[in-house]
């Protein structure tokens, strides 16, 4: 039995950010004693919304979406559907700029990952005890995820162009095209 | 043209109609989800640990032989000392057993400890959580108290087959019932959002007006027993500061937690026991 390609697209990029997820649990587990936390939800994003076609890609967020939310003390699904929304509006935005562009490409990672980490502190300041600390522990939260996103976006860019490659379903034949 | 912005947005109306059968979706279809997509990444973070173990075994075989001996030498006089507390501690249950024997009195909640490391520390914004390496397996059960030598570590939020999830005191969703050390009144203790590179804090609240702390003389906040979930006297940390509270009536402070909290690598849980 051989899987289609565009399930095995989606399969690949969901793996590939299930590694990011499990390093950057990692690196939390080791920036805990310093409370710090990274959060890169927008480079999982980035590359399923600017490059793969858009049911592909929205398969691939929405999986690795629920990976996350399984994991995590909210409701089951929050994680799933703002990949979900974020991945929509990249497909719908990308034919303005350069996608294959992997500058662009981190730019888009940045400003995505800026935005769903505000849509969240938004959906949970109602429950901080404490309005001032908690708009210094996120504004260190957000400079540090934006740091290791920078650092880190080419490498992950990448990583999910090869293993597409490597399951023999590479993006070279097709063009990114907008919706 | 009208055909052609619905192809615009097309993806957008599939994904509302998506949300709109989430929400439909049973609770319970929801909860399983949840769980078998928890259950399949486990033994990944399970098997991280591991060799992060592993990692600490072979940096602890790169070190001397004569450290490795004045670590016995340090180590014989503590399990001296553990061993006479122990049989103190054998002594005293045997005691208590007796007194309650005889007055009639109801037996204090017991517990079972179960030692168990931690797999991954998740220590956000918004939660601090430690997800540990036991779970349904080991009798762990939702809301077990969880403590460590400096005190309470927290209470387990979630149980899953081999792990669970355990709420640390410094998170904000942690709310306990606590009292100061030879006053009995009941004070409220809630975990708080913790700042980068700090120890970590949490606050009281209703404290009446004639106790007094401050960071030159702090007063120790332990479990007061009430609510049933942690036994009484446990640690929960110091009293640095107090303040009279808006409506004047109570005070409110702030709670230095253990430093230690940031870097536990293994905790106890007290599992509770069935009454007899």
């Amino acid at each position: 039995m051989t899987l289609s390609i565009t399930h095995r697209r989606t399969l690949v990029i969901a793996a590939c950010g299930y590694i990011l997820w499990q390093m950057t649990g990692q690196a939390n587990h080791y920036l805990a004693p310093a409370r710090l936390y990274i959060w890169l939800g927008g480079l999982l994003v980035a590359f399923a919304g600017l490059r793969l076609p858009a049911q592909e890609g929205f398969n691939a967020c929405f999986l690795i979406g629920l990976l996350v939310d399984a994991g995590s003390p909210v409701p089951f699904g929050t994680h799933a559907f703002l990949f979900g929304i974020a991945q929509l509006v990249l497909v719908r935005l990308r034919h303005r700029f350069a996608a294959d562009e992997t500058m662009v490409a981190v730019t888009v990672a940045l400003l995505t990952n800026l935005a769903l980490l505000l849509v969240l502190a938004f959906f949970r300041l109602g429950n901080a005890p404490d309005a001032s600390s908690t708009g210094l522990r996120l504004l260190m939260d957000l400079v540090i995820s934006q740091s290791v996103l920078a650092l880190l976006g080419p490498w992950y860019f990448a990583l999910q162009l090869r293993a597409l490659e490597y399951a023999g379903a590479g993006l070279r034949l097709e063009a990114a095209e907008p919706i | 043209m009208p055909s052609r912005r619905f192809a615009q947005s097309k993806p957008f109306i599939t994904l509302g109609l998506l949300i709109l059968a989430w929400l439909i979706v049973p609770t319970v279809m929801k909860r399983f989800t949840r769980l078998a997509f928890y259950e399949l990444q486990a033994p990944v973070e399970v098997a991280a640990s591991y060799i992060r173990d592993l990692q600490d075994y072979w940096s602890l075989r790169t070190r001397s032989k004569n450290d490795l001996i004045a670590a016995y030498r340090d180590l014989g006089g503590v399990t001296a000392k553990y061993a006479h507390a122990a049989e103190e501690n054998a002594a005293l249950r045997q005691e208590i057993t007796r007194l309650e024997t005889l007055l009639r009195l109801p037996s204090f909640a017991n517990y079972r400890s179960e030692p168990a490391r931690v797999v991954r520390r998740d220590f956000s914004g918004w939660w601090q959580r430690l997800v540990i390496r036991k779970g349904r397996n080991a009798g762990i059960t939702v809301g077990s108290p969880v403590i460590f030598i400096g005190g309470v570590v927290g209470r387990v939020s979630e149980v899953h087959a081999y792990t669970s999830v355990v709420d640390l005191i410094s998170s904000p969703q942690v709310r306990l019932a606590a009292s100061f050390e030879e006053d009995d009144r009941p004070v409220s203790f809630q975990g708080g959002i913790n700042a980068p590179f700090t120890a970590p804090q949490g606050t009281v609240e209703f404290v009446p007006l004639d106790v007094f702390a401050s960071l030159a003389a702090p007063k120790t906040l332990y479990t007061s027993g009430l609510g049933g979930v942690f036994p009484r006297g446990l640690k929960l940390g110091d009293v640095v500061q107090l303040e009279p509270s808006t409506d004047g009536l109570f005070k409110t402070g702030r709670v230095s937690l253990d430093p230690r909290l940031n870097q536990l690598t293994a905790v106890t849980v007290l599992v509770p026991l069935p009454p007899p």
